[in-house]
């Protein structure tokens, strides 16, 4: 009999009873070791660069680091076993916390900046000696709903989190005590804004144990509750679990409770599998290599990705195991149905919709083939891969093509199919018209970047620029207005001075190689650019400064879908 | 000013008007009366929609004309939306030219307005007649909802006589100082077929790019600004490269950025120039009638697109 959950009672105290994840333990252990040492002299991460004395020896030494794992390996067990191993006090934060901004300033931020204060659970201070270190522990820190400054595709109501994450990126510059995040998935941590925590942290990777490892775990427990149970048990319940201690640990106590003895009958009770959500391959599976109409339906409730994923895999895998052309068809008609459905539902806000969305895509889709299909490979969908590498591209496509269907009096349609390629074979050869288009349309650089090479943009805005120089000064020098300098700055020209820049803008042109209309032009050399011009990407654009961010988080996206379903 | 040829020898005055005489007449006329109802202009492209609607508020209002006209194109935003927020807000606010007494929307392409947006539309033209006049155009004023136009005063622009497009280009070309023959010039009216924007176009980039405007330099710019990536992915679907067809068309969508519109209407255009039998391509006619029906009614584009290459591939199977 059992009185504390069994999971408690056999959580490893120290490092030396955890099973497997030898090399994390060792990092995390140096790592402490690392913080110990440096503790006394520490200013907070900001100071690393400038106080090299401080961690020579110590390179690449980051305040924080981040545990990464599947639930149930050990991530938390870990992080306590190392602060017990280290006699530290613990302060833990985990989700059921709301986690604001102000909530992670008032524990984590004062804690970890304090080094003769330390904290009970609440958050309270209470002093203790001198010396003394507290390990930081933000369990599921992944799932923070920060929504400070993310427009992103997050559509989570719940702002109780907001700022949370920023709040953090600064405890970690600051803090004088280590820090240890525990996620789930590491690139929903990092997110929007995750550069500045990318550089301030390490992360470590928890594998899944293995099946013997939880054998071995539940042998001890069974050891320990001197409870009796056959090889078979043990083995099946080390299958079921996948890699999850913790549902072993559980799926095992359900069995032991009222019983010194677990046998075999006892096990078929439940299911041979914790009921975890199937990876995407295994949905595909079932829908288009099998044909059972029923249980590809069933499917779709299992799978670990939403309905709109699960469409667009089956869509891109459709044709890879579809070879013929009949049933290729009838699946794509399927799916094509199925979305007549989803726009439906998305015009009326009509939910119920939904499950004809379902079962087409997934029952339509498995009966559209007349016999069961092998194994082929199949593959994430590449539309959408494409879609995120392109997404800054196809927004600049988007204003330019504003600014020309407002210019040209157009649709965005005509301007990016018909008026962009015309323009491109003309910008070949005409840069005095280059130059008029920008000036006229007031093109930003990634803007007139769509309408002609690279090399060239950069020395068609060096000449642009050399020309707004003048114009400015031009302007001044020649009337004797005051101009605001904010007139400066507007890429338009200020219509009162239309002449004046008009004569400029024409002196400048002549001077312009390959403008006078009869030498060839002269196609510039990239390295004649000078420092003056801006980095194309970041030339004006208001987000430009994030773009660099955005994306390296757009990568990192793809990644985490590609690493999750592979 | 914008050196693109189309812009910088837009007609500012009805009077320069390209082959329209019998409609700038009429439209002068109520210039004169400093008077317009609303009018709906249907015609092909490239034979004066928008000009006329710029040249006729340039009249109306001199000046002042860009506070008093709103322009927009209702193929960029199609559903009712629009009408409801953008156009009702011009709509009821006063007209600044106290003369005039009215302000004027010219709504571009207006057949792509959903009937609904359209229905929500003739509302709004009777509530702010007063303050606010429209102007229409489209290219089929089939598509346009019967109550609308009968409260609108209907100009059919014809395509422009290829005596007139002749005439303007040359003179254009005189005035560019282009180099252009008798055969380039045969060949570029044949190219803009009516489309006045297209021939002026092409006279520009032609020049520009090739110098001489002879018949092999309009081909070889045709062929670069309009490659046929849209014939070429037909013709994988039709081969049975399904993959390679849905490829392309993820490039036509992502890279040039077309959407599912242009493309579906990019292969209904080159239905008929595949031999095929005329059966089949009857067939294919209604497929692909179903599949802009779908993608009006669906949420994604693409997936329609795919699924329409896949029945093109089985249809044509022989």
């Amino acid at each position: 009999m059992t009185k504390t959950n069994l999971t408690e009672k056999y959580r490893p105290h120290t490092f030396g009873d955890i099973v497997g994840n030898t090399k994390i333990k060792a990092e995390l252990k140096a790592w402490a070791q690392t913080w110990k040492r440096i503790a006394p002299a520490w200013k907070g991460f900001n100071s690393l660069d400038k106080n090299n004395e401080l961690i020579r020896g110590e390179r690449g030494f980051r305040p924080a680091m981040v545990m990464e794992g599947p639930p149930g390996v050990g991530k938390t067990t870990c992080a306590h076993a190392l602060a017990a191993d280290m006699g530290w006090d613990v302060i833990e934060l985990n989700a059921s916390d709301a986690r604001n901004r102000t909530r992670i300033r008032e524990v984590v931020t004062r804690g970890a900046l304090n080094q003769v204060l330390s904290f009970d659970d609440d958050g309270s201070f209470k002093s203790y000696q001198d010396g003394t270190m507290t390990l930081i522990i933000l369990d599921e820190a992944d799932n923070l709903y920060d929504r400070s400054g993310d427009d992103g595709d997050d559509k989570t109501e719940d702002f109780s989190d907001r700022g949370g994450k920023d709040e953090i990126i600064k405890a970690i510059q600051l803090t004088r005590h280590p820090i240890l995040l525990i996620v789930n998935n590491w690139y929903k941590l990092m997110g929007p804004r995750g550069g500045a925590l990318h550089q301030c942290t390490r992360t470590v990777r928890f594998r899944e144990p293995t099946k013997e490892m939880i054998k071995k775990v539940l042998g001890r427990i069974l050891t320990g509750e001197d409870v009796n149970a056959t090889p078979v048990v043990i083995d099946i319940i080390a299958a079921r679990a996948k890699g999850d201690v913790r549902g072993a640990i559980n799926d095992l106590e359900s069995l032991m409770i009222g019983r010194s003895e677990i046998t075999s009958e006892n096990v078929t009770t439940f299911d041979r599998h914790r009921d975890k959500k199937k990876k995407i391959f295994d949905v595909l599976k079932i829908i288009l290599l099998e044909m059972d109409m029923g249980r590809a339906i069933k499917s779709l409730w299992e799978a670990d990705v939403d309905m709109g994923m699960v469409q667009e895999w089956i869509a891109e895998n459709i044709p890879r195991i579809y070879t013929n052309r009949d049933e290729l068809a009838r699946g794509m008609d399927m799916i094509s149905k199925a979305d007549v459905f989803e726009g439906r539902i998305r015009r009326r806000q009509y939910y119920r919709y939904r499950r004809y969305v379902g079962q087409l895509i997934t029952g339509g889709v498995c009966v559209a083939k007349k016999h069961r299909h092998g194994w082929s490979k199949m593959q994430f969908p590449e539309h959408i891969k494409n879609m995120s590498r392109s997404k800054r591209k196809r927004r600049v496509q988007r204003t330019l093509a504003r600014k020309i269907s407002q210019n040209i009096h157009v649709s965005l349609g005509y301007a990016i199919t018909v008026f962009v390629p015309f323009w491109r074979i003309m910008a070949k050869s005409d840069n005095r018209l280059v130059f008029n288009t920008i000036y006229e349309m007031g093109l930003d650089m990634n803007e007139s970047a769509e309408l002609m090479d690279r090399d060239n943009v950069k020395w068609i805005w060096k000449q642009y620029l050399e020309y707004q120089k003048k114009r400015i000064s031009d302007s001044i020098g020649a009337s004797s207005k005051k101009i605001s300098a904010a007139a400066f700055d507007d890429r338009k020209p200020i219509s009162g001075h239309k002449s004046i820049e008009e004569t400029a803008q024409v002196e400048v042109l002549s001077r312009i190689p390959g403008t006078d209309g009869t030498s060839k032009p002269i196609v510039p050399k990239t390295d004649a650019v000078e420092p003056l011009i801006p980095k194309i990407d970041d030339y004006p654009e208001p987000e430009s400064s994030d773009e660099g961010k955005t994306r390296k988080k757009e990568k990192k996206d793809n990644q985490i879908s590609l690493d999750s379903f592979f | 000013m914008l050196e693109i040829w189309t812009e910088k020898y837009r007609p500012k005055v009805l009077e320069a008007i390209v082959g329209q005489e019998a409609i700038v007449e009429r439209l002068s006329s109520y210039v004169a009366e400093k008077n317009i109802p609303h009018l709906l202009f249907a015609g092909p492209a490239g034979t004066g929609k928008t000009t006329t609607a710029i040249a006729l508020a340039q009249e109306l209002f001199g000046e002042e004309w860009k506070q008093n006209f709103l322009e927009m194109n209702a193929s960029d935003e199609r559903g009712i939306g629009i009408v409801r927020h953008k156009i009702k807000d011009f709509a009821r606010t006063s007209a600044f030219n106290q003369t005039i007494g009215f302000k004027v929307i010219f709504l571009d392409e207006s057949d792509a307005l959903t009937p609904e947006a359209q229905g929500a539309l003739r509302r709004t033209m009777e509530k702010y007649t007063i303050s606010c006049r429209f102007i229409l155009s489209c290219n089929y004023s089939s598509k346009i909802i019967d109550p609308i136009q009968s409260r609108c005063a209907t100009f059919r622009f014809p395509k422009i006589r290829e005596e007139a497009v002749r005439n303007y280009l040359t003179e254009l070309a005189q005035k560019e100082k282009v180099d252009i023959d008798e055969e380039g010039m045969n060949v570029l009216l044949k190219v803009a077929d009516g489309d006045l924007r297209r021939g002026v176009t092409m006279l520009q980039v032609v020049s520009s790019a090739e110098g001489k405007v002879a018949p092999e330099a309009i081909f070889r710019v045709l062929s670069i600004a309009e490659p046929g990536d849209i014939q070429d992915m037909l013709y994988k679907a039709i081969a049975g490269k399904y993959l390679e067809a849905r490829e392309r068309l993820s490039g036509l969508m992502i890279k040039k950025g077309l959407s599912g519109i242009d493309i579906i209407k990019g292969i209904h255009g080159e239905i008929f120039n595949i031999s095929l039998d005329d059966r089949t391509i009857i067939k294919l006619v209604e497929t692909i009638g179903e599949y802009e029906f779908r993608m009006v009614e669906g949420a994604n584009e693409r997936i329609q697109l795919e699924a329409l290459l896949a029945s093109i591939s089985v249809l044509t199977t022989k």
